[in-house]
């Protein structure tokens, strides 16, 4: 133990653990860390508990029934979660912007309602979750294209559907699930159009044995197609080349299925690609990361506790590797076991026996991975050559054939196409154009895309108003280093 | 590759590119080697002035022949920078400030320099419509600009490679012999030999110093900048303060940058760098009272690079110590950009012409060894 | 773009001098997104309209001026009865930082 204020690091009044993220992985790993005595600040900047996945889920049960009925008994089992943290000592606080964490020493530093603050925890468990994946295609940036995610987060916080035409397109499992849950709600789907061929379909047969082990993820995901079927919803396979056309707003979705040319005219067009780990933080404090070729994304190298290169600093959930949420939950769990032990909390013995469980269910529900990996592959047909006049960086509007003109005049790392072209270096600070960016110098030089490697993240990761650092509240120093 | 050289260059930053560019267009074999790809720290990073505002007078000789430089700098290098003559600012916030702008210009005169003057606080307002309302004049340097320090260092290097330099990226410098009169350059797979060398390291430039056997002070900082979104166009000068740490410009997309000297904590060995936010708080706060409009701006990136710093804050370039071809340029101390043109020439003039056009006598690595000490206050921190 | 599933709202924000009905506990992106606003951006560089993306806080196409102050995340703004919200238009053209 170090520092000036040593003593019982469990009780450090800042924070033992700051966990930041309130999806089921962060509501897991803060309660199961309270229950010991530990002192825990779980940090979300959505104003309710959740995350994406539980977004809102208490306002909804109690507020908007109708909702909280359509959106299943996945969605309501995030209710008990957050009744758990809610009746815990966890400090939980809303509204709360992660915007820089400090390795050495560990510091978290977050605004909360025009408030910056810094927290000097002995541990951190990154619970951030996942993003949807970028889906560039030319007329992805135009008014009335947006994230089937988003379609989602509108139904869960506002209780809002689309309005009008809605075409869907893309794949994977969330894609039918907002299909059915859009189309059971009475909103006008004028098609989906999946990337997912029927090759795709009879590649992944193989692996059905296998993940029939989880096989509840398998009779939701044939369920889905059989109730959008029913309800006559038009079901396009193996749609490649898509673009989204319109004057100042979309109007319609084109893309070549088999040998014909499709337009599905609508008013709103949604996208999924699947999700990938939100890595934003975990990149901005330098952490090792590893390319999951499986699944073409990057996560975090992290130990079966889930600690990553950095001691004291753990990931929990989809920022780790998307293994959903029921994964999540036990990844939280076995994060703060691990902490609540290194604290003195409990004995090892002890922890691994309370960790048991968690690391039997988690295998289970990771027996279907292969099989959704297999059937929902990452894009690589459909966008990882991107025409020339699509718009890779949302935010400093920069195309994909000034991103391979710049690899062809040099620039061959990510970080010097950004300062070259200034990709990544707009508000989102890469988020929505890393993953590509990465892809296209990878396939232009024929380089394995770990050797290309990712852009190095800056702090501030979420905006930060000059009057706010001026500001800045340091709560305390650090009580004990996690050694 | 072909590893003998006339001269081997160590680092491919600005100082080195420079360098590089002067010494192949009289014909010499150069090549520049860098532990990375080159520029990675101050070159690229740092806030890209072109200043001789405030500048220390030992500087200026070398200061003003760099700025007739810039003002050309596209046939130097084929491409223009990014350069814009905006003006450099120093504002004075009481009479106390001014007092020192005062003294300041008797100084210039005496010594002969006519590029800065003295303005009060209405032409203050007419360059810097958004200062705060109590600053009470400053000083200006008209012909001062800045640059794009990206677009600068990759020019340069361009700029090197196709005089016919060639470049040798990736190769750390593992050890230096002497023998037979050439130097032994050892990276981690090559071998590298040159009759002259040339150590352009910037921020790990004393260790190159010593293991040719020079000892030269010098320690590694990192500066932090923070840059903003997009903002309405309001500053078209470049703002330091008398008084406060400060460098505070807006770039011709409307983004601002802000930058001072604050230092982020580093680790010179593995090059990580980590901003400090404790100490940015005055940064933000200084931006905020010299410039209310800041007030609600946002901060969407800082960073660090790794500047080397002498205990003078004036860089090393000269001839080595302990053997005569041997030769350095680094340390510039967080104020070197501006120089790069005009320090790149005169090195090729040391080697060659046995002698520097302009007066480089105050930066010998020999003033470190002598008891004379300089004021570093007189040195700013705000290339 | 979106329309409420139950139409009932409690308060009022204005975006772009236009009175926009809402209900305590939506996003002002949300809120807005309900008011067909057809855009809600334009990007500094070309000038091109945007709106909304991801509703996550990842995308920052929410970006818009809240109360006087520019480049809000409109999608983790909650409304307030009488918010001012307008559009963020600054177009600065595309020449080097």
């Amino acid at each position: 133990m170090t520092g000036p204020r040593a003593g019982n690091p469990a009780k450090n009044p800042d924070a033992a653990i700051v966990v930041i993220g309130s999806g089921p992985a962060g509501m897991a790993a803060s309660h199961a860390a309270a229950e010991y005595g530990v002192s825990v600040v779980l940090l979300d900047e959505q104003p309710a508990l959740g995350g994406q996945i539980y977004r809102n889920v208490e306002m909804t049960k109690r507020e908007r029934p109708d909702d909280y009925d359509l959106l299943g008994v996945d969605y309501q089992e995030g209710r008990h979660l957050a009744d758990r943290v809610k009746a815990s000592a966890v400090r939980y606080i809303c509204g709360a912007t992660v915007w820089n964490i400090e390795t050495d020493p560990l510091a978290v530093y977050y605004s909360v309602n025009g408030q910056a603050r810094k927290l000097a925890p002995t541990a951190v468990i990154i619970a951030t979750g996942a993003m949807e994946r970028s889906v560039p295609i030319p007329g992805w940036t135009l008014p009335g294209v947006m994230g089937a995610g988003a379609a989602q987060v509108m139904l869960k916080s506002s209780g809002m559907i689309p309005e009008g035409r809605v075409a869907i397109a893309g794949a994977g499992p969330l894609l039918l699930l907002v299909a059915d849950q859009l189309s059971r709600a009475g909103c006008n789907l004028v098609g989906v159009a999946e990337t997912t061929s029927y090759a795709d379909y009879i590649r992944a047969a193989p692996l059905l044995p296998r993940a029939m082990r989880a096989s509840s993820y398998l009779k939701k995901g044939l369920g889905l197609r059989f109730s959008l079927m029913r309800r006559g919803v038009r079901l396009l396979s193996g749609a490649k080349n898509m673009r989204a056309e319109g004057d100042r707003k979309f109007e319609r979705l084109v893309f070549n299925c088999g040998r014909r040319e499709v337009a599905l005219d609508a008013d709103l067009l949604l996208m999924h690609e699947g999700v990938v780990p939100n890595v934003q933080l975990s990149r901005q404090m330098g952490l090792e990361h590893e390319w999951y070729d499986r699944q073409d994304y990057w996560r975090p190298v992290l130990s079966k506790w889930g600690e990553t290169s950095r001691k004291g600093v753990f990931v929990a959930g989809d920022g780790g590797g998307i293994d959903g949420a029921t994964v999540a939950a036990h990844n939280g769990t076995i994060a703060s076991l691990k902490i609540v032990q290194h604290l003195g909390c409990i004995s090892e013995s002890e922890r691994n026996r309370r960790a048991e469980k968690s690391f039997r269910e988690k295998k289970k529900h990771e027996q279907v991975r292969p099989m959704l990996d297999t059937l929902f592959g990452p894009p690589r047909y459909a966008f990882q050559s991107p025409a020339r006049e699509t718009i890779i960086c949302r935010c400093s509007e920069v195309t994909a054939g000034e991103i391979s003109d710049a690899i062809a005049a040099g620039c061959h790392t990510p970080d010097s196409l950004k300062s070259k072209c200034r990709s990544g270096m707009g508000a989102c600070q890469g988020r929505m154009c890393g993953l590509s960016v990465s892809t296209i110098i990878s396939r232009a030089l024929e380089m394995p895309i770990d050797q290309v490697g990712y852009y190095n993240i800056r702090s501030p990761i979420i905006p930060l108003p000059l009057c706010e650092l001026a500001a800045l509240e340091e709560e305390g120093t650090p009580s004990s280093a996690y050694e | 590759m072909n590893n003998k050289a006339d001269v081997i260059i160590v680092g491919a930053g600005l100082h080195g590119s420079s360098a590089a560019i002067h010494i192949a267009a009289r014909g010499r074999r150069v090549i520049v080697l860098d532990k990375g790809v080159g520029g990675r720290h101050s070159s690229a990073s740092n806030a890209g002035g072109v200043r001789r505002l405030w500048r220390h007078p030992d500087e200026l000789p070398l200061a003003c022949e760099a700025a007739s430089m810039w003002n050309h700098i596209e046939e130097i290098v084929g491409d223009n920078c990014g350069y814009r003559q905006s003006g450099h600012l120093k504002i004075a916030e009481n009479k106390t400030d001014i007092a020192k702008l005062e003294d300041r210009l008797t100084t210039m005169k005496q010594l002969g320099f006519d590029h800065e003057e003295l303005i009060d606080r209405d032409e203050l307002r007419k360059w810097a419509p958004e200062v705060a309302s109590h600053c009470a004049g400053a000083l200006l340097c008209r012909e001062d600009g800045f640059a794009s320090p990206f677009r600068t260092t990759s020019a340069f290097q361009n700029k090197a490679v196709s005089n016919g330099a060639e470049l040798a990226l990736n190769q750390a410098v593992a050890g230096i012999d002497k023998k037979a009169g050439s130097w032994i350059i050892q990276t981690q797979d090559h071998l590298f030999e040159a009759p002259i060398l040339l150590n352009c390291a910037g921020a790990w430039g004393d260790k190159i110093a010593e293991m040719i056997g020079d000892t030269v002070p010098l320690s590694a900082v990192a500066p932090t900048m923070m840059v903003t979104p997009p903002m309405p166009r309001f500053l078209e000068p470049v703002v330091g303060a008398v008084s406060r740490k400060l460098s505070f410009k807006q770039a011709p997309n409307g983004i601002v940058l802000i930058g001072g000297g604050y230092r982020g904590k580093l680790d010179r060995d593995t090059g990580f760098t980590q901003v400090d936010y404790s100490a940015l708080k005055l940064s933000a706060q200084t931006v905020i009272d010299l410039f209310p409009i800041m007030k609600n701006a946002q901060v969407v990136r800082a960073w660090s690079g790794i500047e080397g710093q002498t205990p003078d804050s004036l860089p090393v370039i000269g001839q080595g110590l302990s053997d005569a071809n041997a030769y350095h340029a680094f340390g510039f101390s967080s104020h070197g950009f501006q120089l790069a043109p005009v320090v790149g020439k005169l090195m090729a003039e040391l080697i060659y012409d046995g002698a520097s056009s302009l007066p480089i006598e105050p930066f010998s690595p020999a003033r470190f060894h002598d008891v004379e000490i300089r004021n570093p206050e007189t040195a700013q921190l705000s290339a | 773009m979106f329309m409420r599933r139950n139409p009932s709202t409690n308060i009022s924000i204005s975006f772009e001098g236009r009175k926009v009905p809402c209900k305590l506990g939506d996003t002002v992106a949300a809120a807005i997104l309900a008011a067909s606003p057809s855009y809600t951006r334009r990007t500094p560089k070309h000038g091109e309209m945007r709106a909304p993306y991801c509703m996550m806080g990842a995308c920052f196409e929410c970006l818009m001026e809240i109360n006087g102050v520019t480049d809000q995340q409109a999608c983790l703004t909650l409304v307030e009865d009488g918010m001012s919200i307008k559009r963020q238009i600054l177009v600065v053209g595309s020449d080097w930082a």
